[in-house]
Order: C-alpha cells, then sequence, then structure tokens
C-alpha cells in the first residue's frame, strides 16, 4: 500500500533532528533517495541536485526542514552574499541554501529548523520574514516543531487560499500576521487561545479558519460559557447520566464528547468557575471526561479553541484563572484579534462586504430585484455601496446605496463597541430598510428615475444610537410573563459577558411580547416606546437582535 | 581577539553547545519513559554535536571552545555564571554510568537548558559592550 503520510526532506549537517523526525514524529515520511545520509541531506548542493530533479519524475516532497548552521569544510558550503568570514557563512548557510531553493520551488514549504533565539538573524530577519511558506520555530520543543510542521503542510496541501475564501480579513497588518499565525496552529492537537472583544470574530474564525484548516473530520462545537448557570457548566462541559443533579432526567452528552474528532470551541472561557476549572485541566492532560455521576471515562480526541473577550492573563494574575489551565491552553501562540476601532483603515472595505452579504440574502435580494427593474436595470444588477457623490466611472450596472459623507464619517467616528458583529448588523439594517423604503415608494406610485438609492442620516443615527443602547445590567435579569412556565432568568456573574446577556433577555422578551399582542406592532411600539407610531423602530430593534418578523408571523 | 571574531566563537557555542545540549530533552515526548530520557541525555552530554567530522560530545566542545577563547573574557561575571553551569550540566554525566542512580528530570531539563541561557547572557554582555 502507497505511503500516504507527508514527505520531509531534512537538509542538515547534522543527525539529531534526522532522529527526532523518526522517532517521534512517525507521521511523517523522511525521503531517503540517493545522495542522502541517515534520512539527510549532508550539504546544500546535494539537496539542490535532487530538487532541480522534481518536476522531472523525481518523488514528491510535501515539505522542508532545513538547518542554519552548517558546519563543513569550506568546499562544501553554497557561497553566501554578505558573509564576512567562513564563521558566518556556516552560521547562515541555511539562508543561502534557501535563496538557491526558492529559486526553484517558490510554494515549497521550508520549516527553518532555528528560532531568533538560538541564532543571530538580524541579518536576514526581513528576507525571512518577507517569504511566503518559510517558517521559524517558536521554541525548540517537540509540539512547537509538529505544530510548525504540521501547520506549513496545512496551508500548503490544504489550500489556504480557499480558507480565506471563507474569512473577510481586511487589509490591517496586524490581522495579516494572527491569520498567518492562526494557519499554523490550526494544524495538530494543540489549543488555541482565541482572545478579541466581543463581536470581532472569534467564533466565526474557529469554524471558518481553524476548524477547516484543522483538517479534522469531526465536528465543530460550539459553548458559550456566559449563557451557562455556574452550577450546569461541569454537565455542559463534561456530560452527566441520569439523575446526576436534580432535572437531570436522561443521560446527557457533554460538548467535549459531542465534538469527538472535531473542534470545541469555548466561549468566555474566563468564566469557567473555579472548581470547575481543575476538571477542565485534567480533561486536557488526559484526552478522557467523566460525565457527571460516572464512574467511566470516555476518551476524547478534541481541538480545543478557547476564547476570552480579555485578556486571559489578567484573569491569571487577578486569581480567577488557574495558571496552570493557562499554561495549557498554550498561551504562546495565543492569538489576540484587535477591535475595529483601531482598524480605520478596513472599515470602508468589510462596510463594502457587509452589504454584499445583506444582500445575499434571499428576502433582500427579492427587494433588490425589484427595485432594480423599477429603475430600468436588469434584475440581477448588484446593488454596490457608494459612499460619496457619485463619479463618472462609476459602475451604471449597479444599484447604488449611497452613503452620503457626512453619514459615511458618523460611521467612521462610531466606537463601534459591537465590532464587527456591529457592522455587519447596522450594514445589513441600512440596506434593509433603505429597500423597504423604495419598495414603499414604488408601490405609492412614486417612479425611481436613477439606480441610486440615498441612505436616510436620520436613519444611520437611529441605526448607530441603538446599537450604542444595548442593554448593560449588573444582578440577576429576570423578565416574567406572568405564566410561571415562561419566566426568563438569566444568572450574570461578575465577570460575565454583561452585553450578551442583556441582549438575551431582550430577545426573550420582544419574542414573548410579539407573542402575546398577536404581532400588533403597534401595540408594541406603544407598550415599549409610549407611541403607537412608531412600529419601524419597533422592527428596526427585531432586526438588531437578529430576528426576523416574518418567521415569527409563521411562528 | 577582535569584537566581531569574539561574538561569532560565542555564537558558535550557542549554536553547538546551548542549542544542542537541551534539544534530545526538549525534542521527547511528554510521556516519554525513564530509558528513553536516559538515552536522550546520553545523546546530549556524550553525542551532542555528530556530523561529517564525527562525534563531538559536549564536554570537547566546551573544551574547545575555552582553548580558542585563550584569555579572554577573563573578568566576565557572565563567563563565571556560564563555566558554572557548563560545570553543572556535565556532572549530569555520572549518572549515566549508574542506571539505579535515580533522575530528576525537571533538575536536568533545567540545568542543561541554563548553558544556552548563560550563553545568551555572554552574548548580550559582548554586545552591549561592543555597542560601546
Amino acid at each position: 500500500m502507497a505511503d500516504a503520510r507527508p514527505r520531509v526532506l531534512l537538509i542538515d549537517d547534522g543527525t539529531t533532528y534526522a532522529e527526532v523526525v523518526r522517532e517521534q514524529l512517525q507521521e511523517l515520511s523522511l525521503l531517503s533517495p540517493r545522495g542522502t545520509k541517515d534520512g539527510r541531506f549532508e550539504d546544500g548542493a546535494a539537496a539542490l541536485r535532487y530538487l532541480k530533479k522534481l518536476d522531472a519524475g523525481a518523488p514528491g516532497v510535501d515539505l522542508v526542514l532545513l538547518d542554519m548552521h552548517f558546519d563543513l569544510p569550506e568546499e562544501r558550503l553554497l557561497p553566501l552574499t554578505g558573509a564576512s568570514s567562513l564563521r558566518r557563512r556556516k552560521r547562515f548557510q541555511g539562508v543561502a541554501i534557501l535563496r538557491a531553493l526558492r529559486a526553484l520551488h517558490p510554494r515549497l514549504p521550508v520549516v527553518l529548523l532555528t528560532s531568533e533565539q538560538d541564532l543571530s538573524l538580524a541579518d536576514v530577519d526581513r528576507e525571512l520574514a518577507s517569504q511566503s511558506m518559510t517558517y521559524l520555530l517558536d521554541g525548540d520543543d517537540l509540539d512547537a516543531l509538529r505544530i510548525r510542521i504540521h501547520g506549513a503542510l496545512a496551508e500548503s496541501a490544504l489550500g489556504l487560499e480557499d480558507a480565506d475564501a471563507e474569512v473577510l480579513w481586511g487589509g490591517d497588518a496586524r490581522v495579516g500576521a494572527l491569520r498567518r499565525r492562526l494557519a499554523v496552529v490550526a494544524r495538530g492537537p494543540m489549543p488555541v487561545i482565541l482572545e478579541g472583544e466581543t463581536g470581532t470574530g472569534k467564533s466565526y474564525l474557529a469554524e471558518r479558519f481553524v476548524h477547516r484548516l484543522s483538517g479534522r473530520k469531526g465536528p465543530f462545537v460550539a459553548v458559550d460559557l456566559s449563557t451557562v448557570p455556574a452550577d450546569l457548566v461541569p454537565a455542559q462541559l463534561f456530560g452527566a447520566l441520569r439523575g446526576a443533579y436534580t432535572g437531570a432526567v436522561r443521560d446527557q452528552k457533554g460538548v467535549f464528547e459531542a465534538a469527538d474528532g472535531g473542534t470545541l470551541f469555548i466561549d468566555e472561557i474566563q468564566n469557567v468557575p473555579a472548581a470547575v476549572q481543575r476538571q477542565l485541566l485534567g480533561v486536557l492532560q488526559e484526552r478522557r471526561v467523566r460525565p457527571l455521576g460516572g464512574t467511566r471515562e470516555v476518551a476524547v480526541d478534541v481541538k480545543v479553541v478557547a476564547a476570552s473577550n480579555a485578556p486571559l492573563s489578567e484573569a491569571v494574575a487577578a486569581g480567577r484563572f488557574r495558571p496552570d489551565l493557562y499554561m495549557r491552553l498554550s498561551p504562546a501562540t495565543r492569538v489576540v484579534i484587535p477591535p475595529l476601532r483601531e482598524r480605520a483603515a478596513d472599515l470602508e472595505f468589510f462596510a463594502h462586504r457587509f452589504v454584499e452579504r445583506a444582500v445575499a440574502e434571499p428576502e433582500l435580494d427579492a427587494l433588490r430585484t425589484r427595485v432594480a427593474r423599477a429603475t430600468g436595470l436588469p434584475g440581477n444588477a448588484p446593488l454596490r455601496l457608494r459612499v460619496g457623490r457619485a463619479k463618472a466611472g462609476d459602475d451604471e450596472l449597479a444599484l447604488q446605496l449611497v452613503l452620503p459623507r457626512p453619514a459615511w464619517q458618523q460611521l467612521r467616528g462610531h466606537a463601534w463597541p459591537g465590532n464587527l458583529r456591529e457592522l455587519a448588523m447596522v450594514m445589513h439594517n441600512l440596506v434593509a430598510f433603505t429597500l423597504v423604503g423604495a419598495v414603499d415608494a414604488l408601490s405609492s406610485g412614486v417612479s425611481l428615475a436613477r439606480p441610486r438609492l440615498q441612505v436616510d442620516p436620520g436613519l444611520l443615527g437611529e441605526l448607530l444610537a441603538g446599537s450604542r443602547g444595548l442593554g448593560v445590567g449588573d444582578g440577576r435579569a429576570v423578565a416574567d410573563s406572568g405564566d410561571p412556565g415562561d419566566a426568563m432568568a438569566v444568572e450574570v456573574k461578575p465577570d460575565s459577558t454583561l452585553n450578551r446577556v442583556a441582549q438575551e433577555v431582550e430577545r426573550q422578551y420582544m419574542r414573548e411580547l410579539f407573542k402575546r399582542t398577536g404581532g400588533d406592532l403597534e401595540r408594541m411600539a406603544e407598550l415599549l416606546l409610549g407611541d403607537g407610531s412608531r412600529t419601524r423602530a419597533v422592527r428596526l430593534r427585531f432586526n438588531q437582535l437578529g430576528i426576523s418578523v416574518r418567521e415569527l408571523r409563521e411562528e | 581577539m577582535a569584537d566581531e571574531e569574539l561574538l561569532d566563537l560565542l555564537l558558535e557555542l550557542q549554536h553547538d553547545l546551548g542549542k544542542y545540549l537541551r534539544l534530545p530533552l526538549t525534542m521527547l515526548p511528554a510521556d516519554a519513559d525513564e530509558a528513553l530520557f536516559r538515552e536522550a541525555l546520553e545523546r546530549a552530554l556524550r553525542q551532542t554535536r555528530k556530523g561529517p567530522d564525527g562525534v563531538r560530545p559536549a564536554r570537547d566542545i566546551w573544551h574547545e571552545f575555552l582553548a580558542e577563547l585563550g584569555g579572554e573574557l577573563r573578568d566576565s561575571d557572565a563567563l563565571r555564571a556560564l563555566r558554572e553551569a557548563v560545570s553543572r550540566a556535565l556532572s549530569w554525566d555520572g549518572v549515566l554510568e549508574d542506571a539505579s542512580e535515580p533522575i530528576d528530570r525537571t533538575t536536568v531539563v533545567a540545568e542543561l537548558s541554563a548553558v544556552g541561557a548563560r550563553i545568551g547572557d555572554l552574548i548580550a554582555e559582548q554586545r552591549e559592550l561592543a555597542d560601546g
């Protein structure tokens, strides 16, 4: 049977790494073609001779492991521009080999068997950092090597471009760096810490990028611990047998078991109660869970992505999070997503993309088609965001959503506490309300002469004010419908995400009110705002909460 | 010895001794048994560099370095600390002779890794002096 393992070519004058790969990384196939000794090419010239033949039918190479320092006689070293002594030529021989290799294979992944701590790479840092598919080690332990190798293979073999298509990255340099890091840590079993404010896209990145690049065949499972009452967290994580606690009327699988073979995204991990943190540490170490009330442990193979809306190290420093659990989550490779307010240059990019996404939804797409036809455009004419006045050269076959400059400044000046999620919501609402307004106008006999839909500045102000006014409270939030079965209660702990809790309560309350008023929006407006004519504000709030009025009516 | 030459010598030591003294141990899986650990310790101390020129144990690499260094850095506190670190690391060779002698793995890894850290201190000291 053919060997399906990734094929690795090692270029190293010493034997240590060959031994490590052979003994500890048996998931890799170390190539030993003619010219190699103990599974490695000892010098650059021999390796390059082999690599030159790759396109001419020699067995393929999936990845190259390349040492940096070659202690070889001068005649066996490749020349290196800028090296002033033989010692330096030896010390940076890996760079000379890499330059020659890149001329042959620009996209072949190369892991350099050195880290910045081992050698002074100041002279060549910039060159190495700017190369795509070239990686330095983060440390010199087995995990660091394994993560690097599998990350590089994942980028190459699974096609980073495919995963990229799922995610909107923008052009921010810090985000570019985190994308590269995520592509590496996605591979392999090590946990990943994602830190970022609410709405920065942690869950989205975990599912669409990390899980996808991980190559894991099992499911992606997400759990948000800020919405789980503290005493139910163990059952939620590890499962529970019937009768394990009051209310456990049947056996319940925990999220670790549910995610077996796949990825488990634990949101707001800083909210794990202290007593559960020790259990969680045990599960991460032993890769086994014991459901509450059970005596048998179940083996689980899960890649954990732990998210936090504040630096986990602060929770550790404050004594709220166990340091050993923190260390187990691999903090050295944590990924920090910057808030939207620090990515001003990306705002326009995201605004455009979110308009495209909004209009791709069937309901809004139907409205777009109707408006496009009414303005003389083909039914499939796209809707494009236009910031400022129309200019010559604008796409005349597109319907334009025109955002006047002052409105754009308003967007730029907003603090975006809800980050990308909030911007997506605002752009969605801008599209929805503007299209509905246009359709209403058409229905009342107004004709649209030009394919330009001006955004109502008042609407934008209302949308931004709405997102600013997301409820934030503390203590215990309770909404009681009067029916004991419908009581809503969310336990809010001191370090919970209050926005999330407040939104959840409001979502439940709005649904309940809709039900009790029989879907009468005027009545709802009267009850909520003291003005029955403000039905648009009620609709807007439903939209902001992600509730479809149409679906509510169907329910 | 010129500053640049001295720095090159130290960087070479960092690679040959600092890195390869700890690498066989740090590259072990977390659940490596005692026999595997002893084998790795032996590689670290006695087969520190294995290449085209044959096998060079850590002790030889260190003595070759001292010989090349000559009388340089006599007054360096960092070199004194490095000497002590190397001496502690090399002393673990004794446990390899007697399989019954217990090995405190954490201490071994820490003491072998300390050599690279002390070489790093020495490099930093020399860079500082060279930068004036």
